[in-house]
């Protein structure tokens, strides 16, 4: 006779619980509910975007669904996408360029809050005389031409920044390393000084591999100036499946990947847990786990397909929550009847130009 | 009879055409729309000049032109001043619909304002005018030929900026510019009231007299014997 089966915390879990058939058996593109988000969004719900280089490919998706991408900072209109790229427009929701690290953010947000002068992050000279953001020192293809023009475009993300956090409903941020550069006074920097721009200086630069505690700490300082700047914004954390280019740590590069992505994806999901205004979305695992066995990997191991990309936004939309009531529909018309009035001044001034040179001939 | 001066270009023409005309001067005028310039399809054309194969009407009015003045819009025995490569009217609106601006004073006074590098103005302006640009280049080997600036009337910073660069752009392609900016006695003010047409966008015909006698006094083209 069967012995009959005692009543477990696992007896009842759905497929998804159990490896085999949440899994082994349903394969990379079976993988189902491996995302709910926690918060039901506005119909319009808009999304800023920011974060390592990963970011960029849920910037596109969004841009691509026309599903509420904020940009805070955008190109000239008129601007041609090629020259767009070439100046890093578009690329995230300010031109703030990748942010690798919490602590680069905190640093960002902190300007954007009024808490940190924008005079205050070094900029960097150039043998050439050209001068690089120590926070965005690729943002232009040739640097800026003063210290001034640097601290004006600056300002300028900074600007885009906070109209970003100010206009969202959901920050995305996907956090990329733990490794990092900083001043000898703690400021971080975007890359390793000498490496985008600048010039290295043992003395004046340092290495640091931030660990979990210090990642938390400039996340709940983000959360904290998020919320001062917008009180009903939600912050979605995913971790950039994209591996280490190169570690300074000391160790092999693999395992200083996996430390680094650890670490990230561990304060993400307690960050996640602790607060309900925050949430964590698997990136990461989708691309970087087991059932893909590194399909989504270019042959160098490191580069994302965008089939990867693709199933990943796949499941990020059909996580989210959008039953809420619009709340954007008055920011929409703000915004039409400005660039209609600005069409008008434009036709105006056309008529006029079109009268001033027909009376030219009248005259002849 | 061979006109004495060719006048090519946009609105700002009108001025210069009657300006001429008042002068006593047979100036042609050939007027295309700022619209059109603004299109930055326009091309250089070995026989007549320039052409927009784009544009049939518009082509046979400028081979109409150019056969009228002898074959070609830019032509060697005959000065040109040409009014192409601004037409500000409609690139700084664009840049103006985001709130960008070149200028570092606007931008520290106006929150709203986003500051855009030199750099990045320089590519934004060759993006729409470099068609124009180049027949530029290639009218200045053709012909005497001196572009003008528009003149300002209204002194908003984004527009002084980018006429500004445009200027800069033009000399160091070797193309000669006046600009009514670098003058002494109209540098940063806007025009002087009696130089200005009613609508407040173009000069008149006295500033186009004005302008052609500072060309020819400083002789910057050469008078039709």
């Amino acid at each position: 006779m069967p012995k009959p089966r005692t009543q477990t915390p696992y007896s009842d879990l759905p497929p998804q619980a159990f490896w085999r058939t949440g899994v082994a058996e349903a394969g990379v593109y079976g993988l189902r509910d491996l995302w709910s988000s926690p918060w039901t969004l506005p119909s319009d719900a808009r999304f800023a975007t920011f974060g390592s280089c990963f970011a960029q490919h849920i910037s596109r998706a969004l841009k691509e669904r026309r599903m509420g991408w904020v940009n805070g900072e955008p190109a000239p209109f008129g601007t041609p996408a090629d020259l767009a790229q070439k100046f890093n427009y578009g690329v995230f929701s300010a031109r703030t360029a990748n942010v690798y690290t919490a602590a680069q953010l905190r640093l960002l947000l902190r300007m954007a809050a009024g808490k940190t002068l924008i005079e205050e992050p070094e900029l960097w000279a150039n043998p050439d005389g050209r001068i690089r953001d120590s926070l965005r020192p690729s943002i232009e293809p040739d640097g800026f031409a003063s210290r001034e023009e640097a601290l004006l475009s600056r300002q300028a993300m900074v600007r885009g920044l906070r109209r970003a956090v100010m206009a969202s409903d959901v920050f995305v941020f996907t956090l990329g390393l733990t490794e990092g550069w900083q001043s000898a006074d703690g400021q971080p920097y975007a890359a390793c000084p000498g490496t985008q721009g600048g010039v290295f200086d043992p003395a004046q630069h340092r290495f640091v591999n931030y660990r979990t505690a210090a990642i938390r700490e400039a996340l709940d300082n983000s959360l904290a100036l998020l919320q001062m700047m917008n009180p009903a914004i939600h912050l979605l954390l995913t971790v950039s499946p994209v591996p280490l280019t190169a570690t300074a740590s000391g160790a092999h590069v693999l395992v200083a990947t996996m430390r680094s992505k650890s670490v990230l994806r561990a304060v993400a999901g307690e960050m996640a847990e602790d607060e309900p205004s925050v949430d964590y979305f698997p990136s990461y695992e989708i691309i970087s786990g087991a059932p893909t066995r590194a399909a989504f990997f270019e042959p160098n191991l490191r580069s994302v397909v965008p089939q990867g990309v693709e199933v990943v936004m796949g499941h990020f939309f059909r996580g989210l929550h959008l039953a809420g009531p619009a709340r954007h529909g008055a920011e929409a018309e703000v915004d039409v009847a400005r660039n209609r009035a600005i069409d008008d001044d434009i036709r105006h001034e056309a008529l006029l130009c079109e009268e001033a040179a027909l009376e030219a001939y009248n005259a002849a | 009879m061979q006109p004495e001066l060719l006048i090519v270009g946009d609105s700002h023409t009108a001025a210069l055409h009657e300006g001429a005309r008042a002068g006593g001067l047979r100036s042609e005028l050939l007027y295309i729309s700022g619209n059109h310039w603004h299109e930055n399809k326009m091309l250089r054309h070995p026989s007549q000049g320039l052409a927009a194969p784009y544009r049939p009407g518009l082509n046979r009015n400028i081979a109409a032109f150019a056969k009228k003045v002898g074959g070609s819009v830019f032509p060697a025995d005959i000065p040109v001043l040409a009014s192409i490569g601004y037409h500000l009217g409609r690139l700084v609106p664009m840049l103006k619909r985001t709130g960008h601006s070149p200028d570092a004073d606007q931008v520290a006074q106006d929150e709203d304002l986003l500051f855009i590098s030199d750099a990045f103005l320089t590519s934004y302006i060759f993006s729409h005018r470099d068609a124009l640009f180049r027949v530029l280049r290639f009218a200045r080997h053709r012909a005497d030929l001196i572009v003008v600036a528009p003149p300002m009337i209204r002194s908003d910073p984004v527009t002084l900026h980018c006429a500004a660069r445009i200027t800069a752009i033009l000399r160091d392609n070797g193309i000669r510019v006046f600009d009514p900016r670098e003058e002494e006695d109209w540098a940063g003010a806007p025009l002087p009231e009696h130089f200005r047409a009613p609508d407040l966008v173009h000069g008149n015909a006295a500033y186009g007299a004005e302008v052609l006698a500072r060309i020819f006094d400083r002789g910057l083209i050469r008078k039709v014997a």
